[in-house]
């Protein structure tokens, strides 16, 4: 079987001839590699009908290629996305641990689980940033990678059939260096999750966090939360520290309580 | 002064969340569980450098304890010993039937204990956790699987008997039970604080498991 009739590309965001090997290893032949520097100029460039979508360094685990084929089966799908799983170094810090404990961290939320099934309309968020494939000409009829809102999401919007594939897994090795900490604590608290520091005082983001959260200025959704927590008491630190051994991992706060609190 | 060291051992759903959580709520102790998740594999080789990090790891703690709790650390216990020989070992056994029962339904799609090409089984990032054996189906991989990991660990607490202990998974529901396994790990008994409800992370209503 040639490339051509195969009807696969994958374009990989790396300028890495490992990846190459690693990605046309990974699909036995059937599938052309292109390194690009972005992906908008790998849809233009790929010669064959399903494109799939990778960035520098992501390690396919076996079966990745062939859940893509199977997905693709279905002539009415234009787009699947398959799972990536963040590979974290010995070295990574505490905080790193924590946040890849809960639920994957940022790449858990386009986690649907173990069984394949449709992206419903309603799930409009769905929007991995890598390890997806679209049909060329869906992609291109939606505006290929051009549009302000994620190429996936377009296609949702637009009612296209969408398929996740948990399948296709893919490793993704994230650097020792990579600043993790101001990175997920954002995300983390969009996730009504609050992390701080262990054996640290709080400062700049975090502290301004934490400073609001004492002062009574907490979302709702924190309210909530904090509603859960049987042994929640009036030291805030304390609530803090709940908030991490509810997931069953716990940062030791040194934290200063606030004036007036008891402790 | 460098921090006690404790690891928990134990197939899987036999009680190492809950361990990991006793361990946890002592104080001046921190214990965590699955501290590498499916990063630390089984071959001993490729686990050296998460074991030197966490041993690195422990050493800055302030903490009177440090430890971590997950079941591929028995396969680098060779290491461990030639880097921390102080180290002490919680090991808890469920009976193999339940522990069979329990691993197959939860681990759904998965097969995490034969070398597969993902077709036929789902490929996991979990898989390289674990040994592989040659088996025809799941359920008798995993009876392998305990087989093989009581085995070693048997074999270790006969060579050790005051640093690697086996438990069975019953101790953890009752304060006596606790208490073994804290003292053993060289917590004085007037510190000790019990768990209360000791029965964390069961299949039952697993959200991984629920079919869309």
């Amino acid at each position: 079987m040639t490339t051509a009739d195969a009807g696969f590309s994958i374009v990989l965001r790396s300028g890495d001839p490992e990846d190459r090997r690693r990605f046309a290893e990974a699909a036995a032949g059937r599938a052309e590699v292109l390194l690009v520097r972005d992906f908008a100029a790998g849809l233009e460039s790929a010669a064959n009908e399903v494109v799939l979508f990778l960035a520098a360094g992501a390690r396919p685990l076996p079966g990745w290629f062939e859940a893509f084929e199977a997905a693709f089966s279905d002539p009415d799908l234009a787009a699947a996305a398959g799972r990536t799983f963040p590979s974290l170094p010995p070295t990574a810090s505490d905080w790193a641990r924590v946040v890849q404990g809960e639920n994957l961290g940022p790449f858990g939320r386009f986690d649907l689980g173990h069984f394949a099934r449709r992206i419903l309309p309603a799930e409009r968020s769905f929007a991995p940033a890598e390890n997806f494939a679209v049909r060329r000409c869906s992609a291109l009829l939606r505006g290929g990678f051009g549009g302000r809102l994620p190429l996936l999401r377009r296609l949702l919007l637009a009612g296209d059939a969408v398929a996740y594939a948990p399948d296709a897994t893919i490793l993704r090795p994230i650097p020792a260096g990579f600043p993790l900490e101001e990175r997920f604590a954002e995300w983390w608290q969009e996730h009504g999750r609050l992390i701080a520091r262990s054996e640290e005082q709080a400062t700049g983001f975090l502290g301004r966090r934490l400073q609001a959260w004492r002062a009574g200025r907490k979302s709702r959704r924190y309210r909530r939360r904090m509603a859960d927590w049987p042994e929640r008491g009036p030291e805030w630190t304390r609530l803090v520290a709940k908030c991490h051994l509810h997931r069953g991992r716990a940062l030791e706060l040194k934290l200063a309580p606030p004036p007036g609190s008891q402790s | 002064m460098s921090p006690a060291l404790v690891f928990g051992l134990g197939t899987g759903r036999c009680g190492t969340t809950s361990l990991a959580r006793l361990l946890d709520l002592q104080p001046g102790w921190e214990v965590f569980h699955e501290y590498f998740a499916y990063d630390l594999p089984a071959d001993p080789e490729a686990a050296r450098p998460f074991v030197d990090a966490f041993l690195a790891r422990a050493a800055r703690s302030r903490h009177e304890v440090v430890g971590d709790v997950f079941s591929a650390w028995l396969y680098s216990l060779d290491r461990i010993l030639d880097r921390a020989p102080e180290a002490r070992f919680v090991c808890l056994k469920r009976d193999r039937t339940g522990t069979v029962r329990s691993f197959d339904r939860w681990s759904g799609p998965r097969n995490f204990w034969v070398a597969h090409d993902g077709r036929r089984w789902q490929s996991d990032p979990w898989d390289h956790c674990f040994p592989k054996f040659a088996a025809v189906d799941k359920a008798e991989a995993i009876g392998l699987y305990w087989d093989d990991y009581y085995d070693r660990a048997e074999t270790f607490a006969a060579e050790m008997p005051d640093r690697f202990r086996i438990f069975p998974m019953a101790a953890l529901n009752h304060e006596d039970g606790q208490r073994e396994i804290t003292s053993f790990c060289g917590l004085p008994a007037d510190r000790f604080r019990p768990l209360l409800r000791p029965r964390h992370n069961q299949s039952a209503g697993a959200r991984h498991l629920q079919r869309p």
